[in-house]
């Protein structure tokens, strides 16, 4: 012996050469191929199961709490329909093809040939005296007794082909067919009643006596019809039955009646019907058969397998105190061979034998279990994150398991080792609650693999997950042993995972990996705050902007509409003013020759005509210093070209006017132009008046100001001009008689410059300097 | 011979003193008057005027309009413009348009005889600022095919000298030519002045221009 071992029941195992396993059950050692090689060692895992290390490999064994009769036990088909329990104890059950007996966990089929075999037995019931009758649609309804077959109502006998064998309490044997129902009575079975249903209900699958005495017909298609003392009454999916078709009836100890349908199971309490569905915990719509254990369980068969649901669970949701049932599921881990069981339309498909197992019709044979040998407190999965990836970096677990899918990849027996909960040391530091920080942007894509420690039926263990933070709620249920979130904002996040194993047993609490995904700093709120406020600022100096350049706008136009004002007024004047006072000039010049005679009339009128034009001049000057056309250095330039000749006109002066050849339209103001102007006028008049100069020098020039970076700028300009004459000049001490404080002031107002300089006897010199203002605003 | 002179003139008085004034001077008469460029364009060839006195701001057809006319109609006739304002644009464009020169309104009626007489003579008074605006459209490329409408270097001399402000007599004595000469280069001046508008109203008229 190499090894022995004792597991949780108290089996004890033992490994003997030559690669033999042992085992000691009710004293005697039993021998068990566990296949070639020696066992090394061995174990016990949570689940119960046995694991065996020997030089090939791991050896999982667990115990099946199924039993399932098929033809290797020697069926005369795999394809279960009914089973029933006959009074002596043997189990009878009908098949696709014939129909078979098993008595003590033995076949025993009858010595007597099976009539029609051929046919259907769709359904079997026993007989008061420890027979059985069997219903062949097409054929009738057969009696066992013994090892001898007696067909007892031929098809002929029947309003329609039989679904459903009931015995009363009375004795009576119910068939429904699907075009009615019938009681026969005693060893011949005379009919004693026929159901007279309305013909759309006629097609009954299922029958229940209640203890009060109330008859019960599930129907398909058309509900349910309770029958007492006289009165139907019809339930369906209108007034709260989960489906219209009813495939299953049970009274359970307290009285309530639960109704297995095609969707769902209907609880019918006190005459109240209460639907059960998925969404309710059920693991399946469809339930074949209802039958219930001596625990207060109820068992459902279904397509996909056979589930346990605690009664106390389905009133405490119907009852709205909790708002999931919990279902174990048995399946082919537990010693099935096909999970789908048989029956629903025809009935009974499952039965309950007197030594409290429960039977069960199925696609592959018929199955059997001990309800007892089902713990009722099963242990959970534990359910561990083993991996955890951020933008392909790894943050958590091993880079080694990556790839690997537990459970469904190729056992090698590393990784079984692994995450076997006995070496669980590895696996503590994924359960840690130390959060994780992930550094900024590496929230693009995040993965996560978990597993769970279930090893009976490892591609039946389920999960579910989420991830708070960014899930409102656990995703849907998967088998898939990771999940991934993409473009995770930063901020705080658990992720949280459970695992379902093989019997719908839910670990009760999740594996956690809390992690912290860094903000970049423009994913902080600082940064948010910044950018709130650089916005804030910039709409406001945008609006600053607005409001400037609408007052520019605004103020442009006030220019714009003063000036068409002034262009106006100058227009006025001239054409009509002007040219009045020119006629008025003319006709006194006329008048004046006419009067010829009387010299003096004609002097003064004559006098009176040069008058006239003097105040045409002066008001053209005017006009000129209002008209914003004349706004210009240019317009200045020939202003005073005009003014030049006048006083060359009127005092035989010689004067040179030295222009620029070419004076730019530069912008100048009609105040400064008036001032520049009238201080012009007073120099000339200074030279006329006092110089005794015989000739004068007027000249303009434009000067450009050098600014810092040595640019002209139009804008900088500087008008410089000169009055020069060759007179004989005065003292400075007497420049205040000569009008010189006032052409200082005027050029002063208009931030000019006005200089004077004057020899005594070789002439003066009158500098009137003015910077061009930027006019443009 | 008296010097033929008609008026142009919206203004009656105007208009008609100035017709007195002119009659009643030797030398001259007034052959002439019109309230309109209209009424020019229709009495004015059969006068066969040889100098006609014309307001810059006439009702309907402006005075400019009506000396481009009028030079159509009498290619030897002198316009002298009547205004108010001097160096307004509208005296220049008139200029272009064919005048020969211009006189404000209010000068004197012996201002006014000796203009028209001097005209007469082959004078071409200009003024700096008209001088350097025509500067300013000679610096411009010629429009159309009046690229012989170039000034010479004598006549460049002379305009560059009248805008710097120099008076004709002035210009005459720094040349040492006659004031006949030079104002023989003046009225070329106000020739090509107008060709080149002339060529430019025409390259505008035909899509060449701008």
């Amino acid at each position: 012996v190499d090894a022995i071992f004792e597991d949780s029941t108290g089996t004890v195992w033992a490994n003997a050469e030559p690669g033999g396993l042992y085992h000691l059950d009710d004293g005697s050692w039993k021998f068990l191929d566990a296949g070639p090689g020696a066992s090394i060692c061995m174990t016990e895992d949570s689940e119960g199961s046995i694991w065996f290390g020997n030089d090939l490999g791991l050896v999982q064994l667990h115990r099946q709490p199924i039993r399932a009769y098929t033809s290797r036990d020697g069926l005369p088909d795999d394809d279960a329909i009914s089973v029933c329990e006959t009074t002596d104890g043997t189990i009878c059950v009908g098949l696709n093809h014939g129909s078979a007996r098993i008595r003590n966990g033995d076949l025993q089929q009858p010595k007597g040939a099976e009539p029609a075999t051929d046919y259907q037995t769709r359904c079997v019931c026993p007989t008061p005296d420890g027979g059985v009758w069997l219903a062949k649609p097409g054929y009738g309804v057969i009696e066992l007794y013994g090892d001898t077959f007696l067909t007892r109502i031929p098809q002929s006998a029947l309003p329609g082909l039989p679904n459903v064998l009931y015995p009363d309490r009375s004795g009576k044997l119910w068939v429904g067919t699907d075009n009615g129902a019938l009681a026969f009575e005693g060893k011949g079975l005379v009919l004693r009643h026929e159901i007279i249903l309305p013909e759309k209900m006629r097609d009954v699958r299922t029958f229940l006596q209640d203890r009060t005495g109330a008859f019960w017909f599930g129907t398909k298609n058309q509900g349910l019809v309770r029958l007492h003392d006289g009165i139907a009454t019809c339930f369906n999916q209108k007034n709260g039955l989960s489906h219209d078709n009813v495939w299953s009836l049970h009274e359970d100890a307290d009285g309530t009646i639960w109704a297995g349908t095609a969707n769902g199971l209907t609880r019918c309490r006190d005459g109240k019907l209460f639907p059960f569905w998925c969404r309710d915990g059920l693991l399946e719509s469809t339930i074949n058969c209802v039958l219930e254990d001596d625990f207060g369980y109820l068992w459902l068969s279904g397509m996909q397998g056979i589930y346990r649901v605690e009664r106390a669970q389905l009133n405490a949701v119907a009852e709205r105190r909790v708002h999931t049932v919990q279902c174990l599921a048995l399946g082919v881990a537990d010693g099935m061979e096909n999970p789908e069981s048989n029956g629903g339309e025809n009935q009974p498909a499952g039965w309950k034998g007197k030594d409290g197992r429960l039977w069960f019709p199925t696609k592959w044979g018929v199955v059997t279990f001990e309800p007892k040998s089902i713990p009722l407190h099963e242990t959970p999965p534990q359910v561990i994150v083993e991996q955890v990836k951020a933008d392909d970096e790894l943050v958590s677990g091993d880079a080694v398991l990556s790839d690997l899918v537990p459970g469904v990849g190729p056992p090698l027996p590393d990784t079984k080792a692994k995450e076997s909960p006995s070496t669980g040391s590895n696996t503590v530091r994924y359960v840690g609650n130390s959060t994780r920080q992930l550094s900024p942007g590496h929230g693009h894509f995040v993965e996560f693999k978990y597993t769970a420690n279930s090893f009976v039926d490892p591609e039946l263990v389920r999960f579910k997950y989420r991830l708070k933070g960014a899930d409102l709620d656990w995703r849907d249920e998967t088998h898939q042993r990771s999940a991934s979130y993409f473009n995770l904002r930063p901020g705080n996040y658990q992720f949280e995972v459970i695992a379902a194993n093989h019997h719908n047993v839910w670990s009760p609490v999740p594996a956690v990996f809390p992690f912290t995904l860094e903000p970049h700093f423009w994913q902080t709120g600082p940064f948010f705050l910044a950018c709130a406020a650089g916005l804030l600022v910039l709409v406001m100096a945008i609006q600053g902007y607005r409001l400037r350049w609408q007052h520019r706008v605004h103020k442009l136009e006030q220019q714009r509409v003063l000036a068409n004002e002034r262009t106006r007024i100058a227009r006025d004047l001239h054409d009509d003013l002007g040219t009045a006072l020119t006629g008025l000039a003319l006709e006194l010049d006329v008048v004046g020759r006419e009067a010829g005679a009387a010299r003096p009339v004609s002097d003064r009128l004559s006098v009176t005509a040069q008058r006239t034009r003097d105040l045409v001049e002066r008001m053209r000057e005017v006009v000129w210093t209002v008209n914003p056309s004349c706004d210009t250095v240019s317009s200045l330039a020939s202003f005073l070209e005009q003014q030049v000749s006048q006083f060359l006109r009127v005092d035989g002066l010689r004067a040179h006017l030295e222009f620029p050849e070419n004076i730019p339209d530069l912008p100048m103001g009609a105040e400064a132009r008036h001032q520049l102007a009238l201080s012009v006028r007073e120099a000339l008049t200074n030279v006329v008046r006092h110089s005794h100069a015989s000739q004068i020098w007027v000249s303009l020039e434009l000067m450009e100001h050098k600014h810092d970076h040595g640019k002209p700028a139009p804008s900088g300009s500087l008008l410089i001009v000169r009055i020069k004459d060759n007179g004989r000049g005065f003292l400075p001490a007497n420049q205040t008689g000569h009008g010189l404080d006032n052409m200082k002031a005027r050029m002063e107002r208009v931030h000019g410059r006005f200089d004077c300089a004057s020899i005594s006897g070789s002439g003066t010199t009158i500098t009137l300097s003015l910077p061009l203002a930027d006019l443009t605003i | 011979m008296s010097i033929r002179v008609a008026i142009v003139e919206d203004d009656r008085t105007v208009r008609e003193n100035l017709g007195v004034l002119i009659n009643a001077a030797s030398g001259f008469c007034c052959v002439a008057s019109c309230a309109s460029a209209e009424e020019a364009w229709q009495h004015l060839p059969g006068r066969a005027p040889e100098v006609v006195l014309m307001d810059i701001h006439l009702p309907g057809q402006s005075g400019i309009a009506c000396v481009a006319r009028l030079r159509t109609l009498l290619p030897n006739v002198h316009v002298i413009m009547l205004t108010i304002e001097e160096d307004s644009e509208q005296v220049f464009e008139s200029l272009k348009a064919g005048a020969t020169g211009y006189l404000v309104k209010y000068a004197s009626p012996q201002e006014i005889l000796d203009a028209v007489a001097e005209v007469h003579s082959g004078g071409a008074p200009m003024s700096s600022h008209i001088a350097r605006k025509v500067v300013t459209a000679f610096r411009q490329p010629p429009a159309g095919d009046a690229l012989d409408q170039a000034l010479s270097p004598r006549e460049e001399t002379v305009l560059r000298m009248l805008a710097k402000g120099h008076r004709s007599k002035e210009i005459a004595e720094e040349l040492g030519l006659s004031l006949g000469t030079i104002n023989t280069y003046v009225r070329h001046i106000y020739d090509k002045l107008h060709v080149r508008s002339r060529a430019e109203a025409v390259a505008k008229f035909l899509g060449l221009g701008e």
